[in-house]
Order: structure tokens, then C-alpha cells, then sequence
């Protein structure tokens, strides 16, 4: 076959992008549920035949990369790709069949051009609420995935076009808030629909020959472009071992270790000597070890071009199975994706500092820090609704070679946003004191991490559970090269008070009364280079500005 | 005699339009800016319309203006030394945001996004509280006040931005400390968010806020010396300034509200898109406005321009009502480029007006895409660009022959390659406006405008299926022309977030005749008489956080409104998303009132029609024919030869002063009775 000329390889390949950004619109434009519609926790890419990904959205969750191609895998394997038929639409969210984690759901769209299979459209999305003991299906403390909600195999939700009801009501039966996950379902089934038609024209237009090699073409150049970022890292052997504070039932640190070898245009990472799967939900299944992973790697070789499964074929990654960082069945993983995840990505950069400094930062929060609390809004008014609410507060990215670290800011592989205090306060019996950055939480250095987020909230109902899942409480997050550590997260109820009470960062539902006080601080950032070698301008600005305390400065420099 | 004058200063180009209402005329003049003396230019230009017409400055009854002013000084960090004053224990919520990356970020490791215009040191506390019912849950300490004053000195802050949690229900404490500080600093720009946009969220109100303080300081004096430059060319008549919701207001309100006009220029092509889209009998119209560095696209049903309450400038969101305009990094200037993989890429980079493309010979040596039009035969070498700028063929092709290299190809495959991938792009955000919110692109119109739009309209129609492209008379000088068209519009919220059972009609029009007063009192200012007012509701279900924007009539409400407006919005959820749940309660979050001052529009009347007749060609010349990748001969016309009735056959090449029309094989263009020329396919035309 003939080589494609560029232009039309490079027409197809902005299309193919053009129609992921226009299956967000749509899933967005018609969700339901907040975290859908304004932080939008989803993802939407387009995949071949063989299921690898060849577009993924430009502004999408870059956790759910690396599981995009895994889990369509496991569900065209299970349903049998010969089977598929136009107007299907395959399902799962079982992170032992490629997928993150229970509340993230994979529609997968088959496109067909006459009865050819032509490519795939695939919407993953986090739904707020998978069932499981306790709001917002995020507890730690689920000792096996039965317990963490409930788990959906890959399976046809659709078939040639007609819903199953019978699954919908299933979900309805096992999810709160279920009228919300129904009205997200329906918008994740629009984007697959809008791929479809889109895919379809794009088929028409330049055949689907043409089309269908266009794609592979693509992957092929992506695969080009890793493999030459990758050759211009120093070869070597390099290795780095950093630890979960604890899986949230016992008290030890959780070691994950690597060893990553750049050898001319390949890299290879050994996730050997990394601790075994864990009983609390702290593991990861292999598709996310992978993501994160290729997260790193790609945000030191190739930040800036839209990624696809041609930017990981030059990298291949060894995780022993039963570890944390490829957990058997039925081990509990609902925050192998949130933390354990921002961790294997520390590992990966950390590994890799002494071969690229002027890339590498120094550690970030490497944590989401998600505070949940639900209850009864007893209001007047109100009418005693059930309400969840849920927050990331991960927050600090560390100091680099060139600049400080930026402040207040999600890091590493999820990007979910916060929620206004005006919408918390109306819409939950909470009031917000204090939402702003903590000075010192950056670690000192030529160049300082950028400083995270406290955020104290009041309860006003009578009686609210408290929910924890966060990480850095014990072992704070690196600095490099001289550079200090960040500062620990914490979580304290009613600090200043006679009654003031420290809370594990993996907490489960804790029953607190009216007036409580919460407050979350979230981990800092690490510090990079040595801080007696820091600007003094610098330093007297970061006073002026009130990110240094007096004092402090003056003992670290 | 009476003349009235719009007045566009872009980037490249300050564009002035004279309407000589006595025999019905329009002129205009296109003049390079001068980046450091944008009003002089614009003095000068009126002044040598005015004189070459021959129009007394006393026969000038109404002079509009398009500005970058406020947008330039974002753009380019240089606007006032703005101090925040917010509610103790959010001094960050600036620099936090949203605490997600923007796009483009997400592998960027070091992830260095800008700093908020306002630095931590200049972002002050004040002890206070008020709860989302507007209680006062802790009463402003005053004995903090002072204290304020001593730290805005210290840093010398030149405008201070006042933004406190819940203030959109009660403004009590932002009006204490506005008062506190202009009493005692009278020369300190100060903007309440109460004042600016009492709607909920605090970080977007707090940066809409700090906005319009960082801009304010400025644009008052630009304003000033505007209005010092132009009295006396205009005996003293109006002087409006177009906002980014499409309406003009007075130079006062301006003054106080800038950030409304962050969007002016662009706005004002969208509203002369749209005038032009109606005249020529269109009601589903996409505009699209391509100039040196950007294209921008919007879209209008049954007259009227889809609107947002929220857009970002450089990460910062704007969050005024205003025209939903969609800017992709596409224009004449942007850049060819083969990227790390070797792939052939255009733009986000741009030559811009300087150094420009290749073949404007200032230096540039990139091949662009007005280089690629040169190369195809689209642009004429012999007619300088606005006038002014030559085209060096022998360059474009250059810079063609050395992009082509790279991916082995030659220039005119190169050339031919950068329009189809430029294009690409702007499929995609015409898609992005259209069939993303859920329109069908095929039954609307391209109305196409800006020096650039009209020579990639017809390939951008034929892949997003539209049938017809309206072009109109002067596609260069479009924003210009919609400072004619345009009414003066004030928009005005108030947020009440409350469940629709609690509400009392009796509180909701209590709100909407405090909205009134603001809005008569704006249209005062603006000295129109002929007045109208919109209400509307933004509704949602409980727990949602979009609403659906329902309008109301404007007349006091009544107990039965209720229950209408709750049906209305069910029925509109429907027609949106797909889907209504009559059983969810419901919500309103804000109450909005529209205020329009009615302005003369450009009255432009309808020529006669004339025969419908072949016009008559000036030249020939080969041009490009993307559909069958080869050279086609095409037809050359000048557009001040055609008439109403004119006809011209694909492939054809209309040429004017401001822009180039490529009229492909297979389409058929017919001058309409507004001098508009109506491009559709010859199989249609034979329908008709």
C-alpha cells in the first residue's frame, strides 16, 4: 500500500481529535450530574479496530489514558468481536477487566461502515455513586471489591440498538442518587452516538481504506515521535523507591519500588520489590499501574502532542501480580486509582532525576486528598435529603529546575475540579471558614514547591459522616537535589479547640455532630536545589507575599 | 444631512465607516493601527473620511466604537496595580480557581500557568460573614478598615477590586468598604463584584471583578482622550462603545464597567453577520470572521446571537453576558510547520500584521496561510492588501518550496496541503458552536466576513454542508459596520438561589423592579428614548448546577407565573437534553433583565433589483480547485462592477479592496438587492 501523503494523515488526524472535543460537548452539554457537567471527570476517545487508542481529548483525565485501550480490550474479548453488531453498546466497570476503578464506566460504541468494523467510540466517566457501604462508594477501608459497590463485567447495555432495561434497573436498585447516575448514562450514550456519525463521514469521505490507514499511520507516527524523546534521555539503569503512608488498616508504610532502563529508543520499568497487594483499598489493577506510568513518562518525553496508544509502544512495564501495583481479584482498589496512582508517578520521576533535572520536578501532593461528607439536610426547607459531598483537595506541584512550584493547582493524573463555597453552602448544611494556601506547606530550595490548600468546613446539620481518603500524612512528598520536603497533609476536627482531634487520612465514615469543624490540609510539594542558594529577591518577594512565615525562612536558608 | 460613523481599531487594521444618510451611502477607510497612538489614528481617519466626503463635523449625529483597549492590557499584563479585598480566609480563591488544569497543561510537569493579575501581597482580608440567605452571620469589623487603607498605600495599588462571599445577596458589606475607600481615596478605581456581577460563585466573580479593576484605570483615560480627540469632528454628537454582548453603551458606563467590553470588535462582526444573514432572507446563520490571527465563529437563530455568561481570556474567566463566540488560533498568519514526528501542521503560532507572511516581504520567511492563498491564485500579487500591504509571490512560494522539503512534497502541494488542514481547523469549531450544542450545521448559512473568511467559506460550507454563503459588501470592514447596526444593550443579574417552592412572586418582583431602575437609569445615560426590556429566569433542576435561561413578560408577575414557568422550563429541559423529570422539584438561581435602547440602524435601503445578468469579468487567472486538486481557469470580477442581479459562474474570483471571495466550480453567485452576494450550488440555483 502507497504511503499517505501528509496532508490528508494530518487531516484525519485533527478530525479524529475534532470529534473527541465534540463527544465532550455533548456528554457534558446533556449530564447530569456536577461532576459530569462542570469538573468533568470524563473522558472520550476514539479506538481502532484492534481497540488501541488512536485520539484521546486534549483536556480529558490522563488516568483514564492508559486504561482507555485495556478495558476495550477485555470487553471485545468478552463479547467476541464477531458478534458485535451496528448499534451496540458494550459496558463495564470492573478494574479486572482493564477499568480503573468501580465508580469509572466504559461505554464502547462499535462503528461500522457497510459490515466492516470501523473503529470505536469510547466515553469513560466517574459516576458519583457505585453503591458500596458508605456515600460516594470511596471508602478505604472495603476490605474486598464486593464491598466497594457494585461491579459490572463487560457487558452489552446495548444491543443492535435496543437498551437493556433490565441492566438500567439493576443500576437504579444499586447506586444513590440513582435518577443522577440515569440522567449521566444517557448523556455517555450520546457521545458514543455523536462518534459514531462522525466516524461514519470521516469513513465516507476519504474511503475507508484510506481512513482506516490513516490511523494506523498515525499511531505509527506517535510511536516515531515517543521513541525519538526517548532516545535523547541518557541511557541507564535508574532507580527510586518511594511509600504510601499505610493501606489505612494497619500502620506500616507501603513500599513501591522501580527501576526504569532507558535503552536507546525504549524504556522498561520493574516495578519488582514493590510491596504485596494490601487489604485496605489502597491497590492498583494493572491498567492503572499502567496509565500511571505512561503518565510520567510521557509528561517528560512528549508534554505537548495529543498522546495515543502509538506513544506507549516504546515502553514496557513489569508489575509481579498479587503487588500493590497489580493486585489479584478480589483485592479493594478504589484508591489505587487516586492515590496509589499519583505514587507510581513520584517513583517513575523520581527514578528518572538524575538523567533529566532540568524536566523532573520534585515531588508533588501525590495525593487527591478527597474529604466526602453526607447526611440528612435537616434545613429548613430542605426536606431532609440525603446529600453527598465530595471535594479533591490535592493541590501542590513541585518546585523545578527553573520555577517555583505552582500553587493550588491539581497534580499528577486526575484533574477533577473543586466546588465553589457559595455552591457548597447552598446546596449542603456546611459552612465554609477558611479556603486558601498554607505558607511553609512548599519545601524549601533554590526554587520552592508551590504551596497546597487548607480548608476548614463547619457542619450545620445535626448529625453528618465524615470520609477521608488521602495520602503524604506520614512521608511527605520529596524534594530533589537539596531541596526540602513538603509539608505533611493532616486532618483535624475542630482545631484550636479543647476538643481538637487528629483523623487518619483514610477514615471511614466518622459520625460528628453539629458544629464540628473539619479541616483539611492537604500535602505540600517538594523543593528543589539547595536553599542557601536561593535569590535573595526571591526570598524577601516570598515574604512580601506571606508564602514564607518569618522565622522559618531564616532556619532553611 | 446627517452621517454616522463606526469606528473598529483591530490589531492590523482601524476600519472607519461613514453612512451619508442624505444619499444613502456608505464609505470606508482602512488605515494601519499604530499600536502606540490607537486614538490618534482614529482622529486622523475620521477627520480625512469626514473631509474627503465632504461631510461637516455638525451633520455627525452618532459615532460607535470597536475596541481592544481592555483586551490588549489582559493580554499583555500591563494594566493597574490591583488590590483584592476579600472575606477572611479566602485571599487565595484567586490564585486556586478551580484548582484543575486548563487544557494543554495535564502532562505539563512543571505546569507553569500564569499568576493571577493580583499577587498574594495585594490580596487583603476583612473580618466579616454572611451566610447564602444574606444573614450576617459576623458583622463587618470596622476597626479593620483603616488598616485596608495603610495596605493599599503601602503596595500602591491604583484600583482595588472588592469581592466578598455572598455579596450577590446582600451587598451591605461591599458597599461599607466601596464607600470607606472612595471617601478617602477618591482617586483609586474601585469595583464591588456586588456592582459588577452579583451573581454566585465566588471565583468567578472575584476574577470578572479583578478584571474590570486591572482594565478600568486605563481604559477611563483611552476613553477620555478618545472623547477629547473626537469632539471636535463630530460637533459634539453620542459617542457609543460597543460591549461584548453585542450592544453599545455610553462612554461612562464604560468607564465604570470595562470588562464588558473585553469582546467589542468580535461582537460587533457577529451583529453585522447576523444583519446581513437576515437581509439576505436567512434565519439559521453561522458567522464566521477570519482575519490575521484568529477566527472567530457564531451563531444566530431567528435574528438572534446565541449568548454565554461565561468565557476565559488568558485562563481568567469572564463571566458577563456576551455574545458565545468561538476563537480558534486560525488566520491569515498563522504558521506552516512539521512538528516532531514529522507531521505538517498550521498554526496556533502566528506571523501576525509583523513581520507577516512571507509574501508580505517584512521578514517573515514561515510560510503561512495568506502565503498558500497567494500561491493558489486566490489572492491577486497586483493588488495590495487593505490597500497597503504588496504580495511577493516569489516569496510565498519560497517558503512553500522550503515547508514542502521537509514533508516531500513541492510548494504548490504544500500550499494546497495548508489550506486543507487550516480548514480542517475551523470545521472544527464551526462544529464546536453548532452541531456540539446540538444544531444541525446543513440547515444554516455561512455568513463570511473578515479579510480571510470569504476565501475559505465556500470549501468550510461544502464540508459542514451548508448550502449557502452570504458575503457581504464589505467583508473587511464588518465589525465597522455592525457598530451601525447595533442598539445599546445592558444586561443585569441578581442570583437567588432558592427551591421554586419557596419562593414568593411578591420577592421575585421586588428584585426585577430594583433591576428595572438600574436598567432605565443606564438607558438615561445613553440618551435613547425608545426603550425595552426582556426579563428572564435562569431555572434548573435541584441539584444541578446549569440552568436553562427562561424568558418571561415583562410585566409584573403573577401567582400563576409560577407554575408557567416551571412547565416552560420541563419542556425546554426537554428540547435541550432529551429528557425532563416533571417530578424533580425545581430551582432558580438568577433573575436577569435585558435593557435595549433602540438606535437608528445603518438604513441602508433595498436597491432596485435589477435583471438578472452575467457580470462581466475583469481578468482571468488560474486558481486552485481543492475538489479536483488541479488549476481550474478562473473568472476574475471587481466587486464594485457587480449590481443587484449580477450573476457569476464557478470558478470565479471576486476581488475587493477588503478581501477576496473564491467563488468555487459549481457554485453560482447572484449580487442580492443589498449588495450582499448569495453564494449556493448550481443545482439549487436550478431549483429555485
Amino acid at each position: 500500500m502507497d504511503a499517505l501523503d501528509p496532508v490528508t494523515l494530518e487531516v484525519v488526524r485533527s478530525t479524529l481529535l475534532a470529534i473527541t472535543a465534540e463527544m465532550k460537548s455533548v456528554v457534558t452539554r446533556t449530564a447530569y450530574s456536577t461532576l459530569w457537567r462542570e469538573a468533568g471527570d470524563l473522558s472520550c476517545a476514539i479506538l481502532t479496530t484492534d481497540g488501541d487508542l488512536v485520539a484521546q481529548g486534549e483536556g480529558d483525565i490522563p488516568v483514564h489514558f492508559g486504561t482507555m485501550p485495556t478495558s476495550a480490550k477485555c470487553c471485545i474479548r468478552a463479547i467476541g468481536q464477531e458478534h458485535l453488531q451496528r448499534g451496540d453498546i458494550l459496558f463495564s466497570n470492573d478494574p479486572y477487566s482493564g477499568n480503573n476503578h468501580l465508580p469509572d464506566f466504559l461505554m464502547l460504541r462499535p462503528v461500522f461502515i457497510g459490515h466492516r468494523l470501523f473503529a470505536y467510540g469510547a466515553v469513560r466517566g466517574h459516576y458519583v455513586d457505585v453503591g458500596g457501604h458508605s456515600p460516594g462508594s470511596h471508602s478505604v477501608l472495603a476490605h474486598d471489591i464486593y464491598a466497594e459497590g457494585l461491579r459490572i463485567p463487560p457487558i452489552r447495555l446495548v444491543e443492535a440498538g435496543t437498551m437493556k432495561q433490565d441492566i438500567i434497573d439493576i443500576l437504579r436498585a444499586n447506586t444513590r442518587n440513582s435518577q443522577e447516575r440515569l440522567g449521566d448514562l444517557n448523556a455517555q450514550m450520546a457521545g458514543c452516538v455523536t462518534a459514531e456519525r462522525r466516524l461514519i463521514e470521516l469513513g465516507k469521505r476519504f474511503g475507508p481504506e484510506v481512513a482506516l490507514q490513516a490511523m494506523q499511520q498515525i499511531l505509527n507516527d506517535t510511536e516515531l515521535e515517543m521513541r525519538r524523546a526517548v532516545s535523547a534521555i541518557p541511557d541507564g539503569e535508574y532507580a527510586f523507591t518511594d511509600y504510601l503512608d499505610d493501606d489505612g488498616v494497619s500502620p506500616q508504610p507501603v513500599r513501591i519500588q522501580a527501576v526504569v532502563r532507558v535503552e536507546g529508543d525504549e524504556v522498561n520499568v520493574d516495578f519488582t520489590g514493590s510491596a504485596l497487594q494490601v487489604a485496605g483499598a489502597m491497590n492498583c489493577p494493572m491498567a492503572v499501574t499502567l496509565s500511571a506510568t505512561y503518565y510520567a513518562l510521557k509528561g517528560l518525553a512528549t508534554p505537548r502532542s495529543p498522546g495515543n496508544s502509538g506513544t506507549y509502544r516504546p515502553i514496557h512495564v513489569h508489575a509481579p501480580e498479587g503487588t500493590i501495583v497489580n493486585c489479584r481479584p478480589p483485592a479493594p482498589v478504589i484508591a489505587g486509582n487516586t492515590e496509589t496512582a499519583n505514587r507510581i508517578v513520584d517513583v517513575v520521576l523520581g527514578a528518572l532525576a538524575p538523567a533529566l533535572p532540568e524536566r523532573v520536578p520534585a515531588a508533588g501532593s501525590g495525593s487527591t486528598s478527597s474529604l466526602i461528607i453526607g447526611g440528612i439536610d435537616d434545613r429548613p426547607g430542605s426536606k431532609r435529603r440525603e446529600y453527598i459531598y465530595v471535594e479533591p483537595h490535592g493541590s501542590a506541584h513541585g518546585a523545578s529546575m527553573s520555577h517555583d512550584g505552582t500553587s493550588g493547582t491539581r497534580v499528577g493524573v486526575g484533574n477533577t475540579g473543586n466546588t465553589p463555597t457559595e455552591a457548597i453552602e447552598i446546596k449542603f448544611p456546611l459552612r465554609v471558614e477558611a479556603y486558601e494556601l498554607v505558607p511553609d506547606s512548599g519545601g524549601a530550595g533554590r526554587t520552592r514547591g508551590g504551596c497546597s490548600i487548607r480548608h476548614r468546613i463547619r457542619i450545620l446539620a445535626e448529625e453528618a459522616s465524615v470520609i477521608i481518603c488521602g495520602e503524604r500524612g506520614k512521608i511527605p512528598p520529596y524534594g530533589l537535589f537539596g531541596g526540602e520536603a513538603g509539608m505533611k497533609a493532616s486532618v483535624t476536627l475542630d482545631p484550636g479547640t479543647p476538643g481538637e482531634r487528629t483523623l487518619p487520612l483514610k477514615t471511614d465514615a466518622v459520625r460528628c455532630r453539629k458544629g464540628t469543624v473539619v479541616e483539611y490540609i492537604a500535602p505540600g510539594s517538594g523543593g528543589y536545589g539547595d536553599p542557601r542558594e536561593r535569590d535573595v529577591k526571591l526570598i524577601r518577594e516570598d515574604k512580601r507575599d506571606g508564602w514564607t512565615c518569618p522565622g522559618k525562612v531564616e532556619s532553611s536558608h | 444631512m446627517v452621517a454616522r460613523i463606526g469606528v473598529d481599531v483591530g490589531g492590523t487594521f482601524t476600519d472607519v465607516v461613514l453612512w451619508d444618510a442624505g444619499s444613502d451611502t456608505l464609505h470606508i477607510r482602512k488605515v494601519p493601527t499604530r499600536v502606540e497612538d490607537f486614538t490618534g489614528v482614529i482622529g486622523e481617519a475620521v477627520a480625512d473620511l469626514l473631509r474627503s466626503v465632504g461631510i461637516a463635523s455638525s451633520n455627525v449625529t452618532f459615532l460607535a466604537h470597536g475596541t481592544t483597549i481592555a483586551t490588549n492590557q489582559i493580554l499583555e499584563r500591563d494594566g493597574a496595580k490591583t488590590a483584592v479585598v476579600c472575606t477572611r480566609g479566602f485571599r487565595d480563591v484567586l490564585e486556586i480557581g478551580r484548582l484543575s488544569r486548563p487544557p494543554g497543561y495535564l502532562y505539563d510537569l512543571t505546569c507553569h500557568l500564569p499568576l493571577p493579575l493580583v499577587p498574594r501581597r495585594r490580596r487583603l482580608e476583612i473580618s466579616e460573614r454572611v451566610d447564602y440567605h444574606g444573614a450576617v452571620v459576623r458583622p463587618l469589623v470596622e476597626e479593620e478598615l483603616a488598616g485596608l487603607l495603610d495596605a493599599l498605600d503601602e503596595e500602591g495599588a491604583e484600583s482595588v477590586a472588592i469581592c466578598l462571599l455572598f455579596s450577590y445577596v446582600n451587598a451591605a458589606h461591599e458597599a461599607m468598604i466601596r464607600d470607606f475607600i472612595q471617601s478617602r481615596r477618591p482617586n483609586l478605581f474601585v469595583s464591588a463584584s456586588s456592582d459588577i456581577m452579583p451573581e454566585y460563585r465566588e471565583y468567578e466573580r472575584m476574577a470578572t471583578t479583578v478584571l474590570n479593576a486591572y482594565v478600568g484605570p486605563r481604559v477611563a483615560r483611552y476613553i477620555e482622550r478618545l472623547q477629547g480627540r473626537l469632539a471636535p469632528l463630530t460637533g459634539g454628537a453620542r459617542i457609543f462603545v460597543m460591549q461584548s454582548n453585542g450592544g453599545l453603551t455610553s462612554p461612562e458606563s464604560v468607564v465604570r464597567r470595562p470588562v464588558t467590553t473585553l469582546f467589542s470588535g468580535p461582537s460587533a462582526g457577529a451583529i453585522a453577520g447576523t444583519t446581513v444573514g437576515a437581509s439576505a432572507g436567512f434565519t439559521k446563520i453561522i458567522n464566521i470572521d477570519m482575519g490575521g490571527t484568529s477566527f472567530d465563529v457564531s451563531l444566530a437563530l431567528n435574528g438572534e446571537l446565541v449568548r454565554t455568561n461565561e468565557r476565559a481570556i488568558d485562563h481568567t474567566p469572564v463571566k458577563v453576558p456576551m455574545i458565545d463566540i468561538h476563537t480558534i488560533g486560525t488566520g491569515g498568519g498563522s504558521i506552516a510547520w512539521v512538528d516532531e514526528a514529522d507531521r505538517f501542521r498550521v498554526g496556533p503560532r502566528s506571523a501576525g500584521a509583523y513581520p507577516g507572511p512571507s509574501c508580505y516581504g517584512r521578514g517573515g520567511d514561515d510560510a503561512t496561510v495568506t502565503d498558500a492563498s497567494l500561491l493558489l491564485g486566490y489572492l491577486n500579487p497586483k493588488r495590495p492588501l487593505g490597500g497597503t500591504v504588496r504580495l511577493s509571490p516569489g516569496r510565498a512560494r519560497s517558503a512553500c518550496r522550503r515547508l514542502g522539503k521537509k514533508l516531500g512534497i513541492d510548494a504548490l502541494e504544500a500550499a494546497a496541503g495548508i489550506h486543507r488542514i487550516a480548514n480542517t481547523a475551523m470545521v472544527g469549531a464551526v462544529r464546536a458552536v453548532s452541531s456540539a450544542q446540538g444544531h444541525d450545521s446543513r440547515e444554516f448559512v455561512l455568513v463570511a466576513f473578515g479579510g480571510a473568511g470569504p476565501v475559505h467559506a465556500i470549501e468550510l460550507a461544502h464540508e459542514i454542508g451548508c448550502k449557502w454563503v452570504v458575503v457581504p459588501l464589505y467583508p473587511g470592514c464588518n465589525s465597522a459596520m455592525g457598530l451601525l447596526n447595533a442598539d445599546t444593550h445592558h444586561d443585569f443579574v441578581r442570583s437567588l438561589v432558592s427551591e421554586w417552592s419557596e419562593l414568593s412572586v411578591g420577592e421575585l418582583e421586588e428584585i426585577f423592579q430594583h433591576l428595572l431602575r438600574e436598567g432605565t437609569d443606564a438607558l438615561t445615560q445613553d440618551g435613547v428614548s425608545q426603550r425595552y426590556f426582556e426579563r428572564s429566569l435562569d431555572v434548573r433542576y435541584l441539584g444541578q448546577d446549569f440552568s436553562i435561561n427562561i424568558g418571561i413578560d415583562n410585566r409584573p408577575m403573577l401567582d400563576d407565573d409560577c407554575s408557567s414557568v416551571q412547565t416552560l422550563f420541563h419542556t425546554r429541559h426537554e428540547q435541550l437534553y432529551g429528557f425532563k423529570n416533571a417530578n424533580l422539584p425545581v430551582e432558580l438561581v438568577n433573575l436577569r433583565l435585558k435593557a435595549k435602547g433602540l438606535l437608528p440602524k445603518l438604513g441602508l435601503s433595498a436597491k432596485a433589483a435589477g435583471p438578472s445578468h452575467r457580470a462581466r469579468p475583469i481578468s482571468r487567472r488560474p486558481a486552485y480547485d481543492h475538489r479536483s486538486s488541479g488549476f481550474r481557469d478562473a473568472a476574475i470580477f471587481d466587486r464594485a462592477q457587480l449590481a443587484p442581479g449580477s450573476v457569476i459562474e464557478g470558478p470565479a474570483i471576486v476581488e475587493q479592496e477588503d478581501a477576496t471571495t473564491i467563488v468555487a466550480e459549481g457554485y453560482i453567485g447572484v449580487v442580492d438587492v443589498y449588495g450582499n452576494l448569495v453564494i449556493g450550488t448550481e443545482e439549487w440555483h436550478g431549483r429555485a
